[in-house]
């Protein structure tokens, strides 16, 4: 059955895609908010900012740690079959 | 200098004039979001965007030796000067397909113009035999529906998240970190563009050399076939091909900072990780359902009259492309036959795609489009001198 074959093959697509695509990019906006503390606008029209709790910092720079790791690893994954011919080293064990 | 040597070399010009149009045709995927968000100046978004893709392409190890593997079987064209002919053909459609989807300002998958020129080609010189249906249906019909679907969707989700969770993040950092995040995912998608976009020329160029005779089909890409490859494509991307990046970053919906960041961000991913799980993904239908799914997330209006646009060229970059090459094809293999020459052929199409593309070109600078029309503000034409060709642009409310 044809349309049984194209959905096997694309919810692994759409899963991975929804991990990444919008996983990391929401994993960051957390970040951006715990490092930046509550802008709330009062009645004047100012616009407030409540700094945030120590521990916030932490795990907002945490984040940005493992974000930062996930980019590298975008760069090396994308590279993966060049260093595997050149280096031999294998990200993953999934070069070819 | 032989007749092979003349159609090698004509082949050859005409694999990195596909490849350039490939780069500029493909810039706006990368990079039309984060010009519009004004995350990077024009200028230096398709300058990051080209050393990106130059580097790219030197790091594609794993070149398809075989252009179009289960979608043409070009097995049974014999080599020689017919496989050569029906390469050269395929090629010829898909940049007349490419540089007339960049002169409507339309973004079309090059990998598709390209796979719609071989077929068309191979349909015209081999029959329905050689082309693998079933291929054509998994790895591009099916494809072309579905990737803008998913990338729509995760975009949507990605977006209404983001927006949910930093509304009470004051403006300056929002605009400060996501500018920083979106020019990390266009940045990615570039370096992965460089890598799988270029091999498909070199793929190609080492074809024409196996059916010139003048390299042996189990020898290793040369050196200078990556080299000319990769600085056609970078060349392409520099250009900027301004009329797609036009319609994509300003042409569907308004796209803001923490919007575009999610449509790249998803992007990025869905190129990254699509054929490694199963299904590989074209980076402009991609791009474009991100796009479209972060303005539903973020409920601006959509111009659904565009995005109508670009589907309908979607769904007729095959059969066009196929039919240029098919058509050109023919003309071709009659010239060639009736002339009693080896080359005549081939030369007479060069020149009909020559033709075509100053003529496309011709026509493209009557509305002309570059850089200058994406920075904010409004274009104010203050002078114009010596010819329609070399208008003096100022910005203004900069």
């Amino acid at each position: 059955m044809l349309l049984a074959e194209i959905f096997h093959k694309i919810y692994p697509v759409f899963l991975a895609g929804l991990v990444f695509g919008a996983g990391l990019p929401i994993l960051y906006a957390v970040a951006v908010r715990l490092v930046s503390g509550t802008a709330t606008e009062t009645a004047d029209g100012t616009v407030k900012v409540e700094v945030q709790h120590p521990l916030a910092r932490v795990a907002a720079y945490a984040i940005f740690v493992l974000l930062a790791l996930a980019i590298l690893t975008g760069i090396l994954w994308i590279a993966k079959d060049f260093l595997y011919a050149y280096t031999g080293f294998n990200l993953f064990g999934v070069a070819d | 200098m032989t007749t092979e040597l003349i159609i090698l070399v004509i082949v050859v010009l005409t694999a990195l004039a596909f490849d350039f149009t490939n780069g500029f045709h493909d810039t706006a995927n990368a990079m039309a979001s984060s010009i519009a968000t004004g995350a990077l100046k024009p200028k230096t978004a398709v300058a990051l965007s080209a050393s990106l893709n130059l580097v790219g392409a030197f790091l594609s190890i794993e070149v398809a030796k075989t252009v179009g593997t289960g979608l043409v079987d070009l097995e049974t064209a014999g080599g020689g000067s017919s496989l050569m002919l029906i390469v050269f053909t395929g090629l010829v459609g898909a940049i007349l397909w490419n540089v007339l989807t960049w002169l409507l300002g339309l973004p079309s998958s090059s990998s598709h113009a390209l796979f719609g020129g071989l077929i068309g080609a191979t349909l015209a010189s081999l029959g329905t035999s050689g082309v693998l249906w079933n291929g054509v249906l998994m790895k591009i019909i099916v494809p072309a529906l579905l990737a803008p679907l998913i990338a729509g969707i995760i975009a949507y989700i990605s977006t209404r998240v983001v927006y949910r969770v930093t509304v009470a993040v004051p403006e300056n950092r929002k605009k400060k970190n996501f500018r920083f995040g979106q020019i990390s995912a266009a940045s990615l998608m570039s370096l992965a563009h460089g890598t799988n976009d270029a091999q498909k020329t070199m793929g190609v160029i080492f074809l024409a050399l196996v059916a010139a005779q003048e390299i042996d089909p189990s020898a290793d890409i040369p050196f200078w076939v990556r080299l000319v490859c990769a600085v056609a494509i970078a060349l392409g991307t520099y250009l900027g091909g301004w009329r797609i990046i036009k319609t994509l970053g300003k042409g569907i919906v308004d796209i803001e900072g923490p919007q575009g960041f999610s449509a790249d961000g998803s992007s990025a991913a869905i190129i990254l990780t699509s054929s490694h799980f199963g299904m590989a993904l074209s980076t402009t239908h991609v791009a474009t359902g991100s796009i479209i799914g972060s303005g539903v997330g973020r409920r601006v209006a959509v111009k659904w009259s565009t995005a109508r646009r670009m589907v309908v060229a979607w769904t007729i970059t095959l059969p066009a492309a196929g039919s240029v090459g098919a058509l050109t094809w023919f003309v071709g293999n009659y010239i060639n036959h009736f002339t009693g020459s080896d080359w005549m052929g081939e030369a007479t199409v060069f020149l009909i795609l020559v033709g075509f593309c100053a003529w496309m070109w011709a026509h493209s600078r009557k509305s002309a489009i570059s850089h200058i029309d994406m920075h904010a503000g409004e274009v104010v034409r203050t002078r114009e001198v010596h010819t329609e060709s070399l208008p003096v642009i100022q910005k203004v409310g900069q």
